[in-house]
This record gives structure tokens, sequence and C-alpha cells, in this order.
């Protein structure tokens, strides 16, 4: 329980970087860019299927530490990075629960780091190998 | 990350205090309630009764210790015995049960849910589904129909050309107003609303205009949104009139109203007619961004585009960082929610209007009304066409506790002028008399023409009343009914499922009674 409030704890700071209600002096400022830790080269997927989504996903998700993480079924053909934003759930009438929301938008990055593929929170420079996914260096 | 055994010690710690000190009454079993005198909540959380560390009771203690110190209008909830009580249930309660001025329950914004739902990202726009946008019509006395509003480009309802006014028939052999058994309702819900991709359903459609149904079978997929669409420019004989429609305040709409306000700057516009009729908010620095793109940089220097107001326990500090509390400012320059679509610091592009035309309905709710709050705070003149809109001021910091999150309001966002009030929300209206009557006409959404056709009914009111000062006859007397006003593409996760009759008016999901 109380990792769970802890890790929430955390991740509202690395989702606002402001917290909810503090207004920072330049909301651009946390979760973009790049991390000075993140030293890999950007990359694309050479294979997107559903093995290579399902090992970004669990990764992304243990990354952010949450539960569950849905990515399109492009996602990092085009572009290395990525933004995600909590699950839009919404009220009995279908409008947003958070229509006021102060959380910053997490970015992660599919880098080529080594020989290998991983995928980078940009924000802290955290990364997660991934093992199964094939993926080039822009 | 604690390790395992500073995991199962430090609740048991924290439980302990609390038994010696908790609500002035308790005793050696534990913390109990006492009338009146509230527990540091910080004292009672993650004492749960699902895994022994604390009991339902401590979890009702906690919200009710966290409401009675976070919650905006703590001093109007009734202190009851928790005893009673399913933890929910009690948390339901820990609400005002004031009405607004025109007598709807002030708090209608009181959730909770899973934290393992709550805890679930999707890439920037994605969800489940086939990219059709749906208005569902249904209750005592209505025959149950199913309308698309809007269909997202690049997506299975665009590619079988499903798109505004069509009319859903039935739903994989079941014919949606007549079916009356749950079988059938379930069918209905499941197809209209997948809950994960490649699902298979086969829709009897019928056109807008068209004399025959046709049958199409969509797949769903993971549908990425376009929130900015429909951006036009129209030479009118008083001068260029711009137009966008505006779907919801997420990471990429940042590029798409860059782009639009580009165009719009490039065309040197007179005017600006914003389709927020869909839009139920998101980001608040992204309106106070698209507030900026509006007024330009003279009228918003130095002003407040919001600034929150917590509890009066709260004056000066934020309750959930303890932080000072700073205004929101009209933010000129690109954020980059998305970086991999915009890059930050860029200036964004202005039409230094004095004058804003905004499309609403019930739809319309958080963000959006912070950016008419906004704008009107600057004395920017804001006309609103179309219905009134969902009067949503508040905002909360979700907070878990015991593998729940909870939804309670703890500010109110108020404009430079210190006005946050619109708790009934705006109305549109040829005669304002009331703070929250905004200068306007009242329209339907007209679901028989497309988004941003001139002959569409909110955006047509809203070029007459430009051209003329006032509300055409056709559109003067509609009322956008609660019913009529369209939302979006349900929840398809967690069912936030409301069983009051006036939301089951209104609401989004196929009901069993027809």
């Amino acid at each position: 329980m109380l990792k769970r409030w802890l890790c929430t704890a955390t991740l509202w700071v690395c989702l606002a970087g402001c917290g909810i209600g503090n207004v920072p002096a330049d909301p651009a400022s946390p979760g973009n860019g790049r991390s000075v830790s993140a030293q890999g080269q950007p990359a694309l997927l050479l294979t997107p299927d559903a093995t290579a989504y399902a090992e970004l996903s669990e990764a992304i998700a243990r990354l952010m530490e949450m539960n569950q993480v849905m990515l399109a079924e492009d996602a990092f053909t085009e572009t290395s990075v990525l933004t995600l934003e909590r699950k839009a759930h919404t009220d009995p009438q279908g409008r947003p629960l958070m229509g006021r929301s102060l959380e910053k938008p997490v970015t992660v990055e599919l880098q080529r780091l080594a020989g290998e593929c991983v995928i980078v929170h940009l924000a802290t420079g955290q990364r997660i190998a991934l093992p199964s996914v094939r993926c080039q260096a822009r | 990350m604690l390790s395992t055994p500073t995991k199962t010690i430090f609740p048991l710690l924290l439980f302990a205090s609390v038994g010696l000190t908790a609500c002035g009454g308790s005793d050696s079993s534990g913390p109990s309630w006492v009338k009146g005198e509230f527990t540091d909540h910080a004292e009672l959380a993650d004492q749960c009764a699902s895994d022994g560390s604390g009991s339902a009771l401590t979890e009702k203690l906690w919200m009710r210790s966290y409401s009675d110190d976070t919650y905006l209008w703590y001093s109007e909830i009734f202190d009851r015995d928790p005893g009673p009580y399913e933890v929910i249930e009690y948390f339901e309660l820990l609400k005002t049960t004031a009405l607004t001025p025109s007598g709807a329950p002030k708090d209608q914004f009181h959730f909770s849910m899973s934290t393992e739902e709550w805890d679930q990202l999707s890439q920037s726009g994605a969800s489940y589904g086939y990219g059709m946008n749906i208005t569902i019509a249904q209750g005592q006395g209505i025959t149950r129909t199913v309308t698309i509003t809007f269909s997202e480009p690049d997506s299975p309802a665009a590619d079988a050309d499903i798109a505004r006014g069509a009319r859903l028939i039935s739903i994989d052999g079941v014919n949606i107003a007549n079916a009356n058994d749950q079988g059938s309702i379930d069918i209905l819900n499941a197809g209209l609303f997948p809950s994960k991709a490649g699902k298979q359903t086969e829709f009897v459609v019928r056109d807008l205009g068209a004399v025959a149904d046709r049958t199409v079978t969509l797949t769903a997929t993971t549908v990425v949104a376009t929130p900015v669409q429909n951006t036009q420019v129209l030479d009118t004989d008083s001068g260029r009139v711009g137009y966008l429609q505006f779907n919801s305040f997420n990471s990429p709409a940042e590029r798409g109203l860059f782009d639009a306000f580009t165009e719009l700057s490039d065309a040197q516009v007179d005017d600006l007619v914003i389709d927020l009729r869909y839009n139920g908010g998101g980001l608040v620095w992204l309106s106070s961004q698209l507030a900026y793109m509006i007024a330009g940089p003279e009228a918003t220097e130095d002003k407040t585009y919001e600034r929150m107001s917590f509890n009066d326990k709260y004056p000066t500090t934020n309750p959930l960082t303890g932080k000072m509390l700073s205004p929101t400012p009209f933010w000129p320059t690109t954020i980059g929610f998305a970086p991999e679509m915009l890059v930050k610091g860029l200036d964004l592009p202005t039409l230094s209007l004095e004058r804003v035309f905004i499309l609403t309905t019930a739809g319309t709710c958080s963000a959006s009304e912070a950016l008419i709050n906004g704008l009107r705070g600057i004395d920017v003149e804001v006309i609103l066409i179309g219905g009134t809109t969902c009067g949503k001021p508040y905002g909360y910091n979700p907070t878990p506790n015991c593998d729940t999150t909870y939804f309670t309001i703890q500010f109110e966002g108020m404009n430079h002028k210190g006005f946050g009030a619109y708790s009934d929300g705006f109305a549109p209206s040829p005669n304002p008399m009331l703070p929250t009557d905004v200068q306007g006409c009242r329209a339907g959404d007209d679901l028989g023409h497309a988004l941003g056709d001139v002959n569409e009914g909110m955006f047509s009111a809203a070029l007459a009343y430009r051209q003329t000062g006032t509300c055409p006859l056709a559109v003067s007397g509609k009322v956008a009914s609660p019913a009529a006003a369209a939302v979006p593409f349900v929840d398809e996760g967690f069912m936030l499922e409301d069983t009051r009759p006036q939301s089951q008016a209104r609401g989004n999901r196929i009901l069993t009674r027809p």
C-alpha cells in the first residue's frame, strides 16, 4: 500500500513536474527535451508487430509505474518519440473526468543503445531494454 | 522504493500512532469517529482493510479527514458516523448537498474508481473504437436513436463513409430502437463501445438523406483522434471569418492549433468562430495558449488567465503541494506537450481579436469553459451560439488510498476579474441578465449538416449574428436540450454508470428502458 502511495506520488511529480495547482515558471520544462543520461540514438521499429508492441507497452508501464499502456498500431514507426497521457476516463455524461488537467504528459523515446533497443523516459533518463524488439537508429 | 520489510513495518507504526492519538476519542483498538474532530489524513492513509494494515473504518476516516482538509466546500459536509456505511457509500456522502442557483446539485463531479483502472496510460488521443463519435437519444417517451456526430479522419468509420448525421439502425442484428431485454442491450453496448482492438461489428446504417439502409462491418482498432479539424476561411461582405472545429485539449492539439492559427493569421481573418460543441476540456495550459492566440500579446500582457481558489484553509498555498499559489498566465509560446509534433519555445501565432464566436453545447466543459471565462476576464467579447455549457469551474487532484482513487472537488478556477461562479454553465442569451448569461443565440446541434458547413445551424447562426447583431428567427427559439447535446465517445473501459434518471435521459450508454 505504501509503495502504491509513493509510486503514485512519484508519478505525479513525473507527470506534472509541478503538482496540480502549482504553476511552474516554465511549464515546458519537465518531461520535454532529452535527459543528459539518455545517450542512445533515436530509433524506429523494424518490425512493428504485436509482439513488439506488447513488449513496448509492458516496458513503458514498468517505466512509468502504470498498470497498462495503450499504443497505436503504428507507434514508433514514424517518430522515435511518443507522448502519453492518462487514459481519458469520462463521467456518465461522456465528459472527461479530468476536464481541467494540469498533468504534464509524459514522453518516451525508442533508442538504439549498445546494440539493443531501449525505451527511455526522457524526463528522467530511466530506460528499459527491449530484448525482443528490433529497431534501427534513425 | 521501500524494501518489503519497511513496507510492512511503516504502516504498522503509523497505525499504532493513530491508535494512540486519532480523533481524540480513540482507544487501543484504533481510531474512531468523534463528531467534529479530525485526525491528520496523512496519519490515516494506506491503512486498508484488504491487506490487514487497517480496516474499513480507517479507510473511511481517511477520506473524511482528507475531505475536511481539502474539499472546496468542506464546511458543507454533514459529519456523520461512518460506521453504518460501506467505504464507497461513505465517500458518496462526503460532499455538499447544496444546490446551484438553478436548483441543480452544486457538486456533480464526485467520483471514485479503482486505482488499477486509473493508472493507465494511452498514446495521446488514442482509444479503441471505430472512430465514429455518437449521440444517443433515449429515455421515457423517446424512441432510442444513435446518430453519428462526426467521424475521425483515417478511421474505420471514415473509411466506410460513415459521416455526421448517419443513423445506426441495428448492431449485430439487434434493432436499436426496439431492443428491450438485457441480452440485446448488452449486444448494443458491446458493439458501440468495444474494449479492445480487433472486434468486428456489423452495423446497419441509414446515411443522412438516404432512402435505404446499408450494412457495414467495422473492425475496432486503436484510433488516434484529430482534435483540430475543418479549419477554413470564409470571405464575406463584411470581412474574413475563420472557423475551426476543436474537440479536445490534448497533447496533439497544440500542433493542430498552432497550424490552424498560423493559417488564420496568414489569412488575416477579421473574426473567428471556434466550434467547441464536443470539447469536454483537458489540459488547462493548452486552453491558456488558445486564449493567447485569440487575444494576442497586448490584451493579455500581465493578465491572469486563471487563478485557482482552494478552500479557506488554504488562501495562499496549494494544499496538495504545499507551495505558494500563483496564477496561470496567458501562455505565449509553445510548450511542446508532444515534442515529436511541436518543439517548445516557439512564439504562438496570434489573431489579436477583440471578440470571438464560440459554439457550445452541454458537452462544452471544463477547460473549454475556462477559455470562455478567461477571455471574458480580459474584456474580449465572447459571443456564444448554441446551448448552455456544462458548468464545471472546478478541479481536483485524484488521490489514491487503498486501491481506490478518489476525485473530490478541491479548487475553483477564476478569471482575471475574480469570477468563477458558473456552476450552472454559461448560457447564450440575446439579452444577458445574469453574470453567467453570455451575449449570443441559442441553437440546437444540427446533425443534418456537416460541421463547418455554413448551413449548419449553429455556424449559420453565428454568421447571421455577426452580420446583423441579432439572433436569426430560425434558431432563436431553439434550445439545445441535454438529450440533443452530443457528447464524446463513451469511456470504453471503466464504466462510471450513473443510474440517476436525469443522467439516464442524456447519458451515452444504451439503457434497458427505451
